[in-house]
């Protein structure tokens, strides 16, 4: 009993304990991980965009600046005390000319050349520029009175060039160039504006960022791979929108590279733009990790309650664990305390009436369990009673005649053994020198000898509806009642027939010993049957028998034959002639009968006997 | 110089007075250019002394002032003169330069002159002639052309000295590129030494 009702540790309270923290878990997981994925395209758009925007604003400045040093260019070209100072030839004049000129545009270059290209002055890149602007063949176009737009590199510095001729009237002075660097502090501007990180390569080469000089290295090895920090003949296979994904110090940036091409086409190097992927996600991360937080927090909210709620569950249950228990214990008596309005309080109201119901059945049945009892007992007696009949009845049987079993089991009540007269016929038979033998046999042997003989004729009695009616110590009476008053007398001259028989075999089979002869007598007619009545103080004693003159002439017919013959009655020759072959003897004088009878005997007796 | 005219019958006097001499005697007026808030000595401030009353006429002297070109700058950047008298402008700088002035009463361009060179240009009219370069921006100096051949520059240390100057009364004015003083008026006795301190203060918006 204390197995089905102990809650293993895996009970309904933690199976709901584990389904809510479970559900809430997941619930959370999903949660973070939907806001996860959102959270990551949505900076990761965001990035993009504001690369994208962040070129924009570097394509605008370097078209501006464009703009502003050709309008300046414009300005200069024509100015007086330029032309002036240009017109000295004096490169030291010029130059101090044009550091005023210079520092009132704040250009970071600024030269000019004369009519045979040789450079008068420059400010802004020094000797480099000098021999940059020697080998420059963009120089050559504005010797030629055309303002002209470049990108230089000068040692380690591109350059936003323009050039214009410096003329007077129709002649030509020279050339005035004046050019914007791109480098770190425009670099930095656009970052403050941008927020990306820029920088300038050309090659492999950084010549200008807004990273410290500590993390060149690390872009470099970023750039790797990535095509943009090529020469410049594959720069233009660059795609200006494609971003990529480089990692640089641990941090995630998405890249995007400008191609730089000077204004004749000329690609001389790339803008990299780049934005921290991991800053752009830091405020959606602290989100993240406020709900997973706020999630932590739920979930242990939930977990109480579910806690609660399933101690809420089990413990009804655990009522009707127990009120299941005492009604296993058969204790109908107990009943399930639990007060809740729910399916859970249902179920116990309902089992308590179940309980109710069940002792009221219990009892009913208890009762009707003794009632059996009770009738089983006098079953049993009877039972017994019976038995003790079929004994009695077993043994008594061999003593009743089968006729008087017949009249009893037809009508058990009330036999018809009162004396009634019937068409019967009665075959006698004697042993023939029964007292000879007696002499010189032993009781015992005689008694044996009896047995085997009339045992052998029970069969064919019984075959034809013989009934055995009495036995003397060396006869019987037998009695044979049928409907048809020819077929019983048939029946008796058949069973003497077959006495006959049996008593030849044996008398064959017992060589040794002296044979036995029966002599029978049959005779037919009304007899009274029924039963002779002796009745004293201290019992009864009845007698089921046939009487009368036919069963005195029988038993008169079985002492005249002799030799094993069998007489017959003048009745049952009558009856048998069309069946048996007979033999009439005349008439002749028996005991006690004054009138002589006529007797008959089987034809094939003799025959049979003699041979 | 309607201006000047002005101020001279204006302001407040601070002043040490020396003893009264015979107007043949000259006397000295020293002092110091200072900064009326900050305390500083102010220097490049040009001070002079006006008579009262009938000006004399002065003659301009027979050796011109000089105000080189060195170093991209006028030098020096002040220089007081008395009316009438030439300025050189010698080049002794390594570049070309110019000098022009587009001052009302005193227009003049000269064009650009290699190093070495000179050119000269006489200032007959009162006032203030700022004169520029025409290729550098930055070169600037200013010429006080006066009446009265009493006229000093504060040096660094904010000191000045005004040559010997006859007894009499005088308005003492002082000129500075940003600041603003008031005249005064002194009386300057023979054989006396005056000594004045001029506070200026920043030029209000009309000046």
């Amino acid at each position: 009993m204390q197995e089905w009702n102990t809650v293993g540790r895996w009970g309904l309270r933690y199976k709901i304990f584990a389904l809510m923290g479970s559900l809430i878990l997941s619930l959370l997981v999903a949660t973070l991980l939907v806001v996860g994925l959102q959270v990551n395209r949505a900076a990761r758009h965001r990035v993009v965009t504001d690369l994208h925007r962040t070129r924009q604003q570097v394509e605008a400045l370097q078209q501006l600046r464009y703009q502003s040093l050709l309008a300046l260019s414009h300005i200069l070209s024509r100015e007086y005390a330029l032309r002036n100072a240009v017109s000295t030839y004096d490169a030291p004049t010029i130059f101090s000319a044009i550091q005023s000129f210079q520092s009132r545009i704040q250009s970071d270059v600024f030269f000019v050349v004369d009519d045979q290209g040789g450079v008068l002055a420059s400010i802004g890149g020094g000797q480099h520029l000098d021999e940059a602007l020697a080998r420059h063949s963009a120089r050559q176009r504005a010797l030629s009175g055309e303002e002209a737009l470049h990108i230089w590199q000068v040692q380690r510095t591109l350059y936003q060039v323009v050039t214009a001729p410096l003329t007077i009237g129709p002649d030509l002075l020279g050339t005035l160039g004046i050019g914007y660097a791109i480098d770190q502090s425009v670099l930095q501007a656009l970052q403050t504006i941008t927020g990306s990180a820029l920088t300038v390569l050309s090659g492999d080469t950084i010549l200008a960022s807004t990273w410290p000089v500590a993390l060149h290295p690390a872009l470099a090895r970023a750039l790797e791979g990535t095509g943009w920090a090529a020469d410049a003949s594959a720069l233009s296979q660059v795609t200006p929108d494609e971003v990529q994904t480089l990692s640089m110090a641990g941090e995630t940036y998405l890249s995007l590279a400008i191609p730089l091409v000077d204004p004749q086409q000329q690609p001389v190097g790339v803008y990299l733009l780049q934005k921290s992927l991991d800053q752009e996600l830091a405020p959606l991360r602290r989100l993240q990790r406020t709900l997973l937080g706020t999630g932590v927090i739920a979930l242990g909210v939930a977990l109480a309650v579910s806690f609660f709620m399933a101690r809420g569950v089990t413990a009804p249950v655990q009522a009707l664990v127990e009120g299941a228990a005492a009604v296993g214990r058969g204790d109908y008596q107990y009943r399930v305390a639990v007060r809740s309005r729910d399916e859970l309080g249902a179920l116990a109201r309902a089992y308590n009436t179940m309980t109710e119901q069940l002792a009221a059945h219990v009892a009913a049945r208890q009762a009707a369990y003794r009632e059996l009892q009770q009738q089983t007992q006098v079953l049993e007696a009877s039972l017994r009673k019976v038995e003790l009949l079929e004994q009695v009845q077993t043994h008594l049987g061999k003593f009743v005649p089968a006729s008087v079993k017949r009249l009893i089991e037809t009508a058990p009540e009330a036999p018809a053994l009162e004396k009634q007269d019937r068409d019967v016929t009665v075959l006698f038979l004697d042993i023939a020198g029964y007292t000879r033998l007696s002499e010189h046999t032993s009781r015992v042997q005689m008694n044996a000898l009896v047995e085997r003989y009339f045992s052998s004729f029970l069969d064919a009695i019984y075959t034809h509806h013989g009934d055995i009616n009495e036995t003397a110590g060396d006869g019987l009476m037998i009695l044979f009642q049928e409907d048809d008053p020819v077929q019983h007398a048939i029946n008796a001259v058949s069973t003497a027939l077959a006495i006959q028989h049996q008593v030849h075999t044996l008398n064959h089979a017992a060589e040794h010993t002296e044979p036995v002869t029966i002599n029978i007598g049959i005779n037919s007619g009304l007899a009274a049957v029924g039963s002779t009545r002796f009745e004293g103080l201290t019992g009864a004693r009845w007698t089921y028998t046939a009487s009368g003159r036919v069963t005195n002439l029988a038993a008169r017919l079985a002492e005249l034959a002799t030799h094993g013959d069998i007489y017959l009655g003048e009745e049952t020759a009558v009856r048998v002639k069309p069946v048996f072959p007979l033999r009439e003897l005349g008439k002749r004088h028996v005991k006690n009968v004054q009138e002589p009878i006529a007797v008959y005997t089987m034809h094939l007796n003799h025959a049979s006997q003699r041979t | 110089m309607i201006r000047l005219a002005r101020r001279h019958t204006l302001g407040c006097v601070v002043l040490l007075l020396g003893l009264s001499t015979a107007r043949a005697t000259p006397g000295s007026i020293t002092g110091q250019v200072i900064h009326a808030t900050e305390h500083t000595a102010i220097a490049e401030a040009v001070v002079w002394a006006e008579p009262v009353g009938t000006m004399p006429t002065f003659p301009p002297p027979a050796q011109p002032a000089e105000m080189a070109q060195a170093h991209l700058a006028f030098v020096p950047r002040v220089l007081p003169v008395l009316v009438g008298t030439t300025v050189a402008f010698p080049n002794r700088d390594t570049v070309y330069h110019s000098v022009f002035s587009f001052a009302r009463n005193q227009r003049f361009e000269i064009g650009l002159y290699p190093s070495g060179e000179s050119r000269s240009v006489t200032l007959d009219t009162p006032g203030l002639v700022k004169v520029f370069c025409n290729i550098h921006d930055q070169m600037f100096g200013a010429i006080l052309v006066l009446p009265t051949p009493y006229f000093s520059t504060s040096t660094a240390q904010g000191t000045f000295t005004l040559p010997p100057i006859p007894a009499g009364d005088y308005t003492l004015q002082v000129w500075h590129e940003r600041l603003h003083g008031a005249p005064q008026p002194i009386t300057l006795t023979a054989g006396g030494t005056t000594t004045v301190t001029l506070a200026l203060q920043p030029k209000r918006r009309d000046e």
